[in-house]
């Protein structure tokens, strides 16, 4: 049946104004895939519902139509969760970008899921205020995509990530009925749906209004760069900045390879080329609190002899810096065709030996790899570069993917830290966890979506072929 | 109410599995408990179940993590305990509860207990990675991961925090740690009291604000001596010995309140007192785009414990308070 024929479509239209139900090929081209190209569907239809109410009426729809259907906020996930099997529709929240009501003396605000994550820290800049996660794609990303994925970025290290700045949600479910999770004092009573919404992809109930916790914009922010021989060099002062009881609020670092890459492109911020990998660490809190702190962090490192050790005092500087690193991810996608982003974590301690395994497998593919990472967190992103017009230069970064999580599992890790499990880790969730806990949570999502009208086929591998219903490589079905 | 046959005090996890299909199998009501500190403060009577399943006895420390600050334990050691073994190493959990003493880390995390670290550590919640937990038909089931960030698969650690033993029983926990402060600065205050309770609430509030934004711990209730043997750098702080009545504010936190995220460096600038009479002029509402948007009221309640309990295993006994 050709989307234009479809029965639901028209009363879709009729609600929502034909403007807002997108059907035709052109229109739907850039939903069928998220920042995670090697997974391709073209939804039947994406909507583009302009408050709760709509997305209530949809969600009801579809449901009685036996349609599934997956939210989706800015499309920067990099698991294929955004993606929707043939003859699905996608919901896009765009439109909904209402920052709603700011609350200083609470410090908390209500936004509307498709809020650009970096919008709300300068809509309550001028209280004083900030939003603190902050992934790398923030400038974009909205503050429900970061839900469904609980995203975190360089300052989670102290300030934790998305779940722990979800105040309460308002959500809507797979039949269109509208629920409150969470409580804005206290814990409240009844489950903690709120934590469960966190990072569930999308597949328990679409976020159409969100109270976010604020916290104060700190009174004095010190960067530090410090450039080290080698990964594993900088890895080792990481480990001695935690181990010396130090809580700076982000530690990150970046390879050779990523250095070179954000030089060569417009997010070039004087990074030492001849560096094999950079540290950043940054300490914020009141003044006495951040000289004293940042002097020790500065003592250490030098312990440990850089290259090179710049401290960023200056905003100007520090503001470069962070360009740097944030554009890092846009800098190595200039280097190939396609990228392939990869998320696992490891206990702080194995991060030099899940680096060398990272080499290891470099060489194994033939392909190269940029390391920027999350050390604070044990949080890695390995970047292939790749062509994925070449189908066994696809396969390969898949399996050198799939090899560099199962490690992260032997070393006591886990399959991700921030960008979800979505079509991409699907195969190796069994390997984090037993026969019996996913059957939990496969009980969990029936329990709050019988018919997996949402996001069906994501997360959790369901033996009903998971990936199977998408496009890898731009080809034919796995 | 249900008469209790049987006490079982766990000695040993593998205990369990056994135990938990039998009362399955007998469709009998079963109360998991550590030492039950809390369930006589909170709800006010004996636990009404034909069988009280006690994890007190599970005390072992499974790992400690130095460098990485993560842990894995038994959920009926007590947060003292743990704490005792951590301070040597240099680290401490970022929980302090009521319950400190006489309760369990099980106690402590399943009931949801305030944490008088928040402003620290932020929510109790936060401070567990991931839990090994039996179902009612004795399934084991183990959530989370041992690294401070994961999202694979569902949350069940958030679905298991707070459930107060309705969905399962809890044998281990793992736990994220932190640095100890190498040193703990007291700021004296001035005495404030208040007539009523009412008009003491926004202090707390007010310190909060302070606290987070400045850094400074910001009070202790009475009994003094009690916090001071527990922190023994308050004998030594300088200055005029005051005490902010927090205490009513915080009905069932009669000890000391929230230190700063860290407490360890302080400013000891003179505190204003007068500033604590100016109401909050800095919240905003912004006029929304659309109303039907702004503040969406619940359109039904959201599931309780015992729908959760029965998708999850609907061969189970009743576990737990009969609350819902």
């Amino acid at each position: 049946m050709s989307g234009a024929s479809l029965p639901w479509l028209a009363a879709l239209r009729q609600r929502l104004g034909t403007r807002h139900v997108l059907t035709s090929p052109a229109e739907l081209l850039s939903y069928e895939s998220d920042a995670l190209t090697l997974f391709r569907c073209k939804p039947a239809a994406v909507v583009l519902p302009a408050n709760a109410e709509e997305v209530a009426f949809t969600m009801a729809l579809l449901h009685e139509h036996g349609v599934v259907c997956t939210p989706r906020g800015a499309g920067t996930g990099l698991s294929g969760g955004a993606l929707v099997p043939e003859g699905g529709v996608i919901l896009s929240t765009t439109r909904m970008q209402a920052i709603v009501e700011i609350d200083g003396e609470e410090r908390r605000a209500y936004v509307e899921p498709g809020v650009v994550n970096a919008k709300l820290s300068s809509a309550v800049a001028h209280l004083g205020l900030r939003y603190a996660p902050d992934p790398a794609s923030q400038s974009v990303c909205t503050l429900g995509g970061n839900v469904a994925e609980n995203a975190g970025g360089p300052m989670c290290f102290l300030h934790g990530t998305t779940s722990q700045h979800v105040l309460a949600a308002d959500v809507v479910l797979a039949d269109g009925t509208r629920q409150r999770w969470g409580h804005l004092c206290a814990d409240g009573h009844g489950p903690d749906l709120r934590g469960l919404l966190c990072g569930s992809e999308g597949s328990l109930a679409v976020v159409v209004g969100l109270w976010l916790r604020l916290m104060p914009v700190p009174e004095r922010v010190t960067t530090m760069l410090a450039a080290f021989p080698s990964v594993t060099a900088a890895c080792a002062a990481v480990s001695g900045i935690v181990a010396a009881g130090l809580r700076p609020v982000a530690l990150e670092v970046m390879d050779q390879r990523a250095i070179e890459a954000v030089e060569n492109s417009v997010y070039r911020s004087g990074l030492p080329r001849e560096a094999g990998a950079v540290l950043l660490v940054e300490c914020e809190g009141h003044e006495q609190q951040v000289v004293q702190e940042s002097a020790a962090v500065e003592a250490m490192l030098r312990a440990k002899n850089p290259l090179q050790l710049e401290r960023g005092d200056d905003p100007a500087r520090r503001i470069a810096l962070w360009k740097g690193r944030k554009g890092a991810g846009g800098a190595l996608g200039r280097l190939a065709p396609d990228s392939y982003v990869m998320d696992g974590v490891v206990p702080r301690s194995q991060l030099a030996a899940i680096m060398e395994f990272v080499e290891e497998v470099e060489e194994e593919v033939g392909l190269p790899v940029a390391n920027l990472f999350h050390a604070g967190d044990g949080n890695i992103h390995p970047h292939f570069a790749y062509d994925g017009r070449d189908p066994e230069q696809a396969a390969k970064v898949e399996r050198a993917g799939a090899q560099i999580l199962e490690k992260c599992l032997e070393l006591g890790g886990s399959l991700s830290g921030e960008h979800g499990i979505g079509l991409e880790k699907q195969h190796l969730l069994d390997r984090q966890f037993s026969a019996d806990t996913l059957r939990v949570m496969h009980q969990v999502g029936q329990w709050l979506d019988p018919h997996d009208c949402l996001n069906p086929r994501k997360g959790l591998p369901l033996g009903r072929g998971c990936a199977e219903a998408f496009h890898r490589h731009g080809g034919g079905a796995v | 109410m249900n008469a209790v046959l049987s006490t079982h005090d766990i000695q040993k996890e593998s205990e369990l599995p056994a135990l938990l299909r039998e009362t399955s199998q007998d469709q009998q009501r079963l109360w998991p408990c550590g030492r039950q500190s809390r369930i006589h403060r909170v709800f006010h009577h004996e636990p009404q179940a034909e069988h009280i399943v006690s994890t007190a006895g599970l005390q072992n420390i499974h790992w400690l993590d130095r460098e990485d600050q993560t842990c894995e334990v038994d959920v009926g050691l007590s947060p003292l305990a743990l704490q005792q073994e951590l301070a040597p190493l240099g680290l401490e959990l970022g929980v302090d509860s009521p319950s400190h003493e006489a309760g369990t880390l099980g106690g402590l995390f399943l009931s949801r207990e305030v944490n008088f670290l928040h402003q620290a550590y932020g929510h109790a919640r936060e401070q567990v990675l991931g839990m090994r937990a039996y179902l009612a038909d004795g399934t084991q089931v183990q959530t989370g991961s041992r690294v401070v960030k994961s999202v694979a698969g569902y949350d069940l650690t958030r679905l298991l925090l707070g459930s107060e033993g309705r969905l399962a029983v809890v044998t281990r926990l793992t736990l994220r740690l932190h640095p100890r402060p190498k040193s703990l600065d007291w700021r004296r205050m001035p005495t404030a009291s208040w007539p009523d309770l009412r008009q003491s609430l926004p202090t707390p509030r007010y310190a909060f604000q302070l606290a987070h934004q400045q850094g400074l711990f910001v009070a202790w209730p009475s009994p003094l001596p009690q916090a001071a043997a527990r922190w023994p750098q308050l004998d030594s702080a300088q200055g005029e010995a005051a005490r902010l009545e927090l205490l009513h504010a915080f009905a069932e936190c009669p000890q000391r309140v929230a230190y700063s995220r860290r407490p360890r460096i302080l400013n000891t600038g003179t505190f204003d007192w007068n500033s604590l009479q100016q109401p909050w002029t800095e919240s905003e509402r912004l006029p929304s785009h659309d109303s039907e948007a702004q503040m969406i009221p619940p359109r039904q309640v959201p599931p309780s414990w015992a729908a959760l309990r029965r998708a999850l295993a609907p061969q189970a006994p009743h576990f737990g308070p009969q609350d819902d």
